[in-house]
Order: C-alpha cells, then sequence, then structure tokens
C-alpha cells in the first residue's frame, strides 16, 4: 500500500492517485482533516512497528505499507483534548500539540526511511535566504540580494544593481484580502517612489537585483530527472516580475527547456545537501545568457508544467511509487 | 520587434520555432494547432515550408536566401506573422539545442475514457456507475429517456454524489419546464456541465456559470438513439487530443456505449453489440477479442450476421486519421472527431464509404463556393481504389483559389 500524505482540494494528487489506480496499486490518501489513530507504535527488539486507525473505519499495519509520497499537510493525530477546550489550560493544550506534533513527523521519519518514497514533510518549508547561500556557494549564480531593516541600505543597494530592484517574500508568498483591501507579497519592483515614502528603519525585507531576463525556467526534480520548461513572461507586462501574476487572456508562451548538464549538476547537489529527491526549482535565464537560480519548493505545484510540456509528471510520480 | 524574445545586436539569434505548436500538414493547406491556447490557425504550406527550412536560421542568413524585393517582403510578412502568433521566437545561437521537442507521448489512466448510457427508469443505475468505475471512466453522457420531471432527475444524480465521475452531461426528451427548477439542479450537483433538451422548438444555449449550461436543441431524440455525436463541439485543439489523434481514432477510443435496449456497444453507429447488460459485465464486454480478423474486409462487401461474427471491442481504436485514404490528406485530422466507421480494402488499406463534409484536396466545405465532391476533382476512394490525379486538382485549385 502507498501511503499518501495530501490536503484537500489538491488537484495533483488526484491525478497522481488515478494513476495508481490504474495500475492496480493499493494505496491510502491521509489528507489533514482525516483523524489518525495510534494503536501502537512499537519499539521492540531492533524493530518497528506500527499500526494506525485511518478514519475510524481502517487499521493500518506498517508491514502493509510498500511506498510513501509526502505531498503536502500532515499526519493530524486524534486529539482527544480537543473537547476538552473549556477545562484545560491553553497551555496543557499546546503541550498535547507539541506530543501529537512528535508523532506526525515519527511518521514521516519512519515512511520515508524505511520505503521508497518522494518528499517528507521535515524539509517541506524551506529557508530562503539559506538556500540561496548554498546555491551561489556550488557556484550556482543568484541575483545579488540584500535583506534590510534600513532604507539607506537599500539605496546604497539599488546603486550597485545595474537595474531596478525586486523584493519578495522571505518566507511564503503571502495573500491577504477583506471587503477594502487586497495585500499579497509575491515578487513586486521597488520604484524610486515607493522607497522614499518609507520611513528610515522599516519593516525587514528581502531586495533582489532585478535581472533582465529572456525568459524563466520552472524545473521539476524528481529523484535525479529534470522536467522543465521555459516560460516567456517578459512579453506581458502583468507577468514581467512573477509569472505567477498570470495573464489569463493569452497565457505566456511555455516550452520543454533543457538545461545544461553543469546547471543540472549543480543543482543536484544541492538537492542533495538539502536532503531533497523533489521539488519545484524556479530559475531565470538571463539577457547575459546566464542562468540565475531564484528558489526551491518542495511542495510546489507542478501540473503547470506537466501538461503544456506533456511530461506526464503525475504518471511518473504513481510509477515511481509502484 | 515585436517577438517574445527581442533581437540584441551583441548576441546572434536564431529562428525557433515552439514545440508546443503542432503542425498538420494537409494536401492543399496546413494547420498550425496552438495547444496551450486552445486554437489554431490555418496557414498556407509554403509558411510551414518556410518554418522548417528556416528554424535555426539567423535573420541575416534567412534575408539572405532571398534574391528579389518580393521575395524579402514574403519573407517580412512571414515571420512578422510567426512572430505575432508566438509560433517562433528568436533563440540565442548558444541555446537553440535547449528547447526539445515535446514528446508525442499519449497515454490514460482510464480503460474506458467516456461513457454515452442510455436509461429508463428500470435500468440499475448503481451497477453501472459500478462497473463504469472499475474502468477509471470520469466522463459520463446520460441519455434519459423517461425522465419528465425535474425531482426525477434530481433522484437519478444523486446516484453519483459519490461516485468517481468528474463530468455529467445529461440528455433528455424536451419536457415543459422552468429554467430555475433546472438551474437549481445544476447548483445542487457541479459534476453536470450540460443538460441538453433534445426536441425542443428552439436552439439556446444558457450558461448558468463557467462551467455549466442548458442547451435547447431541435435534434430528435428518436433519431439520435444511434449516434453518438451529437455536440456542438467542432474541431478540438489541444496537446492531448493531437498526440491521441496520432496512434488511435480518438471517436472510438476508449469509448463505450449503452443503447435504450441495454446492449453494450463501443459507438452507437455501429450496428454490432456485445451483449446486454442485464447478463453481461461492462469489462467483459470490453475484454471481447472474437477471432475475426479480416472483420472490416467482409463487412465492406456482404451483409454479415452479427450474431456470428464482429469484431474485437477495440478494433477500431488504433486505426487512426493517418491510416485512412482522404482523412489523412487532410489538415484537420488532428482536432477531428468523426464517427464514421473506417472499411478495409482487400489490400489492407482503409477508406471510408460515406464522404465527408470537407474536401480537403480543394479546401472547401459542403455548401460553400466552388464545393466539389472528391469525384467531382478526380479524386476516387471507394473499396477497390484509390486514384487522383493532381494535375487535375491543380487546375481546379487555380480556379478555385487565385483570381
Amino acid at each position: 500500500m502507498v501511503i499518501i500524505v495530501s490536503t484537500n482540494d489538491e488537484p495533483s494528487t488526484d491525478e497522481v492517485l488515478k494513476w495508481l489506480k490504474y495500475f492496480n496499486v493499493p494505496f491510502l490518501r491521509i489528507n489533514e482533516t482525516d483523524i489518525v489513530s495510534i494503536k501502537e507504535i512499537l519499539l521492540m527488539d531492533g524493530k518497528v512497528d506500527i499500526l494506525f486507525e485511518f478514519s475510524e473505519t481502517e487499521i493500518i499495519s506498517s508491514k502493509d505499507i510498500t511506498a510513501y509520497w509526502y505531498r503536502r499537510g500532515f499526519i493530524n493525530i486524534n486529539n482527544l483534548y480537543e473537547t476538552l477546550r473549556s477545562v484545560y489550560s491553553d497551555a496543557i493544550l499546546q503541550f498535547i500539540n507539541q506530543e501529537r506534533f512528535k508523532i506526525s513527523e515519527f511518521f514521516d521519519y519512519f515512511f520515508k526511511t524505511n520505503y521508497k518514497s518522494i518528499g517528507s514533510m521535515a524539509n517541506a518549508d524551506l529557508n530562503k535566504i539559506s538556500v540561496l547561500f548554498e546555491a551561489a556557494k556550488l557556484g550556482l549564480k543568484i541575483p545579488n540580494t540584500l535583506i534590510s531593516q534600513y532604507k539607506s541600505s537599500v539605496y546604497k543597494f539599488s546603486k550597485s544593481a545595474q537595474h531596478s530592484l525586486i523584493t519578495k517574500s522571505i518566507s511564503n508568498s503571502f495573500v491577504y484580502r477583506n471587503e477594502n483591501e487586497n495585500i499579497s507579497h509575491g515578487t513586486d519592483l521597488i520604484s524610486h517612489q515607493k522607497l522614499e515614502r518609507k520611513s528610515e528603519v522599516m519593516n525587514v525585507g528581502l531586495f533582489q537585483n532585478n535581472i533582465e531576463k529572456l525568459f524563466e525556467i520552472r524545473s521539476f526534480f524528481l529523484h535525479g530527472k529534470y522536467y522543465s520548461m521555459a516560460i516567456f513572461s517578459q512579453k506581458a507586462e502583468n507577468t514581467k516580475t512573477d509569472f505567477r501574476n498570470y495573464n489569463f487572456e493569452k497565457p505566456n508562451r511555455t516550452a520543454p527547456y533543457r538545461l545544461p548538464q553543469e546547471i543540472e549538476n549543480k543543482l543536484t547537489e544541492l538537492m542533495h545537501l538539502l536532503s531533497l529527491n523533489t521539488g519545484s526549482i524556479d530559475m531565470i535565464y538571463g539577457t547575459d545568457n546566464s542562468y540565475y537560480f531564484l528558489e526551491i519548493n518542495p511542495v510546489g505545484q507542478f501540473g503547470m508544467l506537466s501538461y503544456p510540456c506533456n511530461y506526464y509528471l503525475e504518471k511518473r510520480i504513481a510509477e515511481y511509487l509502484t | 520587434m515585436r517577438g517574445l524574445v527581442s533581437e540584441d545586436e551583441s548576441q546572434e539569434t536564431v529562428l525557433k520555432n515552439i514545440s508546443s505548436c503542432f503542425v498538420t500538414k494537409g494536401y492543399s493547406r496546413s494547420v498550425i494547432i496552438d495547444t496551450q491556447r486552445a486554437d489554431y490557425r490555418i496557414v498556407p504550406n509554403s509558411l510551414i515550408g518556410f518554418m522548417d527550412t528556416m528554424q535555426f536560421k539567423s535573420k541575416r542568413e534567412i534575408y539572405g536566401t532571398t534574391s528579389n524585393e518580393d521575395e524579402s517582403s514574403t519573407v517580412t510578412e512571414y515571420l512578422d506573422y510567426l512572430e505575432e502568433m508566438e509560433f517562433s521566437f528568436w533563440c540565442p545561437k548558444i541555446i537553440e539545442n535547449n528547447f526539445p521537442d515535446v514528446s508525442l507521448e499519449w497515454d490514460s489512466h482510464s480503460v474506458i475514457q467516456n461513457a454515452i448510457i442510455s436509461i429508463n427508469r428500470t435500468t440499475d443505475i448503481l451497477t453501472i456507475i459500478s462497473q463504469l468505475e472499475r474502468f477509471n471512466c470520469f466522463h459520463i453522457q446520460l441519455r434519459l429517456y423517461d425522465y419528465l420531471r425535474v425531482e426525477d432527475l434530481d433522484i437519478l444524480l444523486k446516484h453519483f454524489e459519490f461516485s468517481i465521475f468528474t463530468s455529467i452531461e445529461l440528455h433528455l426528451g424536451y419536457f415543459n419546464t422552468a429554467i430555475n427548477d433546472i438551474a437549481e439542479i445544476l447548483a445542487k450537483h457541479p459534476r453536470v456541465h450540460v443538460i441538453l433538451f433534445l426536441n425542443s422548438a428552439e436552439e439556446a444555449i444558457y450558461s448558468v456559470n463557467e462551467y455549466q449550461r442548458i442547451v435547447f436543441s431541435s435534434i430528435d431524440a428518436d433519431k439520435s438513439d444511434s449516434v453518438s455525436n451529437i455536440s456542438i463541439e467542432q474541431f478540438i485543439a489541444n496537446i492531448t487530443f493531437y498526440n491521441e489523434s496520432l496512434l488511435h481514432n480518438v471517436y472510438f477510443n476508449r469509448k463505450l456505449c449503452l443503447d435504450k435496449d441495454g446492449y453494450i456497444r463501443n459507438s452507437l453507429e455501429l450496428p454490432w453489440h456485445y451483449g446486454n447488460i442485464s447478463d453481461t459485465q461492462m469489462e467483459d464486454a470490453v475484454k471481447s477479442r472474437e477471432a475475426e480478423s479480416h472483420f472490416f474486409k467482409k463487412y465492406a462487401r456482404a451483409d454479415i450476421d452479427f450474431g456470428k461474427i464482429k469484431p474485437a471491442f477495440n478494433s477500431l481504436w488504433d486505426i487512426h486519421k493517418q491510416m485512412i485514404d482522404v482523412c489523412k490528406d487532410c489538415e484537420f485530422r488532428n482536432m477531428c472527431l468523426d464517427a464514421r466507421c473506417p472499411l478495409q480494402r482487400e489490400n489492407g488499406t482503409w477508406y471510408h464509404n460515406t464522404e465527408c463534409n470537407y474536401n480537403p484536396y480543394i479546401s472547401k466545405w459542403h455548401g460553400e463556393d466552388g464545393y466539389k465532391t472528391l469525384s467531382e476533382c478526380s479524386v476516387i476512394a471507394n473499396e477497390t481504389t484509390y486514384y487522383r490525379d493532381d494535375k487535375v486538382l491543380e487546375e481546379i485549385n487555380k480556379i478555385l483559389w487565385q483570381e
């Protein structure tokens, strides 16, 4: 049985499961909203045995598991204290949650070390700055980057930049909507006027040299293989800085792309260093004919690359798990 | 420069075609299928020749091939068009080999991809659902013969609530009801994307939302029982369809139909069946591989007792358009859903015994000014022969297309 940890409404997971069913491979999808109860995690005589109950219906034994795919989310361990919220203090409930989370962590660890696996909860959320730092150390070009709270530092940095500056979130990109406001933080251009309005000390921000690009590259990495796509986002004004500002009327032209071997080798070293066997890598091909590494999203979307390039990534994932 | 990538004088760029735009070359013109934008453009064959020979050449080299002003203005016209449509771009020479072709792989996780199921009140819908689910079938068209009340539809559709189907199309005879009641059914059952009323006095389409439509059509519901392709769709321009069409007859491939008497068929147009749902499992019907290897040769010639011989369920699935005379010369062959049954000559070649509405040798549709049938323009495609006279066609096209 293949164990898949995912979230509700995750279309790529749905597609992979269709292939698993077609291949007649039994699977169990565990979403965040499903409840898992621990019958036993037994460490005895140098062996580990796990028995857990899924959704109060099925008993799963670690002996029946053959493969593991961590897509997103986490395993939600049955929380009996949830109903006793009024009785217990927040501190106690918090402690209980920590205990539950450690079990989820162990599941992830046990599955990925004992079975063939894709992805892991442990490194689903990378630190962008650390990754940039490691990429640069391995000889991948990255845009010059500044993290600062001081306007004067940003000014100084902007003078060293050939073109304009962009700013992007340090953690995951952010969208906030209410009736009056629509605030988002993905990747945005920074203008001098915008900067001038700020006071000298600001919230911390990440600034990068805005690389003049010929196209963007999105590459899906799966156990040593790269499936890459060039995205000609330069042309449309609304996707110039970030192709996720999707141009619905006339989607950006895309085409399958093959990264040069030396770039793939460096990326593989980086993935290895970060203990990643899968992930979506963002890069830029600059007008200076250089490849710029931007970031890795270990749980990034790949449907937008699978279909237009005819890569059948969902089938490849299912085949790996089979 | 309007191209995707502007040409910088400091680095040499060459013309590179976008590989996700597929070319289907026809006898007298071609089609470029823009799979990414679900669109297509009809273009002269000379443009396709230009794209083939000029790919990987620089602008300087391309204009170097011209010997007079006329030729160079044609080159400018072609380049402008290719850039405007984003079929090609100027690629830095050092990465000209980093854009591989889109693979022509095609596969499906569905044993049966789409099912047309005729039902009446006695049909055991739950059995049908469970049998189709074993095929990983996600698209179903339901033809309802005696469902004439909105409440009945609701009861029927409730059976699908926990099914795997992602798209449901309902066809039913016209009955007088308020459009709001039908819209309410659609709101309750988001998997239903079309409700089509046949026998309707008016022709109309109401879009309830982005995904759901109510359609009134004057098509006769009785006649529709033997026709599978009651459809508003024209050509289908996408990557999956294109690749499937290179390997398969997309109309018949992985399709299963249940007629109104419960007989299991590959398509409703084909006169043979694989048993009745009352005593035959769909799975067994689809596996049916009766030993009749020359069926489509015999079928072309004689009356056949289908009780005694019939082809395997999937026998038409691989008879793709590139194998069939006339179709193989048509520029629309990789976008077309054609319900006609291909027939086979003694020598193994394939043809159709009814003529298509489109004549690809003169690029004219039936009813259009200047339309001629195949035989009227020297093309013969019958049970013994395929023949055409290119000289005659050249003359006809000259008259039709040149002032």
